[in-house]
């Protein structure tokens, strides 16, 4: 009876779980499924955030002048930067028009958002923030920080997304190589990114700087992915794999950045 | 219809349980966190054996693979294995004091965790690490205390057979 018991439960879970590997299910009923989870982790983060406000309040006065000078430096230095982009994003139309290219896509709104919970299981690697359809996100949209790409919004709900990481291993985007200009799809590992199939002669360094392109719909051009630490070649194989780290701080964002890219959001309309 | 009380607790402690695992820590410190669900699940088999069973193992199953974001099932494979071994070698679990314990449990535990890191690397192709197995000596550290907790609650106490 024990026996048959266990049997019969242990096939059915295979049977979920391999449902559930083939066809989504759990990421399909994603709105059903928020309705649970979303109390249970709301609930979880009640401590640290209890924690959080007894700190803020207590946090010395000195201490909080010496942010907010450490802040206005970097405003001052910031403001420097925002001007020279200016300059060289009117220089660069003038000459796009000389060229007859189109405009590269412009970002037109963005919105702070702040990270609720981090999750960076070995299935999947998530973060969840507190805006939502309320505040009119759509799956597909980039989400960046201070540094560069974080990922992109794979769930939305009224109050809340979740965002997947450039890192989580279903994750993959177009990146281009500062140095060459050359293309590359970078998937996620679970840790950073992977380059896979790079051809042997390809002119790939450590260091190397990789962008996002721009010609996936979902990422604006010009964004920060990350830096490529390492190029392995593995004999008998034909192409080199590189690994990449990413540059956002993806494990411990208080605050990321949601971008209304002209592209995606406009798909994310032709699909409504 | 009448709720019995251990069964309201049992519900009640393995829900805290699961919103405990999913408490957000800090990146480097995720690893260590111990295994709630587990260690609950093992105390109520031996709590009240013959009563806790495979019911449990799936309802918080589901639950762990919901929060975990893992496919649906993964969770509840282990769960139901764990509750079996449970009821199959509940003399050993009953009859040893609660130090005694930390090595049967230390035994489920690394079942468990062994088989998700196997899932893991099989179903999404990626090894956690050895960073991975931190969970297993805090969750041996924090297993008599846990113990000690529930069985404070009034249905915690354990039968005698």
């Amino acid at each position: 009876m024990l026996w048959r018991k266990l049997i019969s439960s242990l096939i059915l879970a295979i049977v979920l779980v391999s449902v559930d590997y083939r066809y989504a299910v759990v990421d399909r009923a994603a709105p059903l499924v928020d309705l649970i989870v979303q109390p249970i982790i709301a609930a979880s983060s009640l401590p640290q955030e209890f924690f959080e406000w007894v700190y803020a309040y207590y946090r010395g006065i000195e201490e909080l002048a010496e942010e907010n000078r450490v802040l206005k430096k970097q405003v001052l230095e910031d403001v420097y930067w925002a001007q020279s982009i200016g300059v060289l994003e009117a220089e660069n139309r003038r000459l796009r028009t000389l060229a007859q290219l189109d405009a590269p896509a412009r970002s037109e709104r963005v919105l702070i958002a702040e990270v609720t919970k981090i999750n960076t299981s070995a299935f999947r690697q998530t973060i969840t923030i507190n805006r939502g359809t309320r505040d009119g996100t759509y799956v597909g949209q980039p989400v960046l920080d201070e540094r560069g790409v974080v990922g992109q919004i794979s769930a939305t709900s009224l109050f809340q997304s979740t965002v997947l990481l450039v890192t989580d291993v279903s994750h993959a985007l177009l990146v281009r190589n500062t140095r060459t200009d050359d293309r590359y799809l970078a998937h996620g590992n679970g840790q950073g990114l992977t380059l896979r199939h790079v051809p042997r002669h390809n002119d790939l360094k450590p260091g190397d700087i990789l962008l996002t392109s721009g010609l996936d719909d979902t990422y604006p051009e010009q964004h920060l992915v990350g830096k490529v630490t390492q190029i392995t070649a593995q004999p008998g194989r034909d192409f080199l794999e590189a690994d990449v780290q990413a540059e956002a701080q993806l494990h411990r964002n208080r605050g990321v950045l949601l971008v209304w890219h002209r592209k995606s959001a406009e798909e994310a309309g032709n699909a409504d | 219809m009448r709720i019995e009380s251990w069964r309201f607790y049992q519900v009640l402690s393995l829900l805290a349980a699961v919103i405990l695992s999913a408490w957000p820590l800090p990146d480097p410190y995720a690893p260590w966190q111990p295994q709630w669900v587990v260690m609950t699940m093992i105390f109520w088999m031996i709590a009240q054996p013959g009563k806790a069973g495979f019911g449990m193992a799936w309802a918080a199953g589901l639950l762990s693979d919901l929060v975990a974001g893992s496919w649906i099932g993964i969770h509840v494979f282990s769960y139901c294995l764990i509750v079996f071994l449970c009821i199959r070698f509940y003399r050993v679990l009953q009859l040893s004091s609660t130090l005694q314990r930390l090595f049967p449990v230390g035994l489920l535990l690394v079942l468990h965790m062994g088989y998700l890191q196997l899932f893991s690397i099989f179903l999404s192709d990626v090894d956690p690490g050895l960073l991975y197995w931190a969970s297993l000596p805090v969750s041996l550290l924090v297993w008599p205390a846990l113990h000690y907790l529930l069985k404070k609650i009034p249905a915690g106490e354990p039968r005698t057979v």
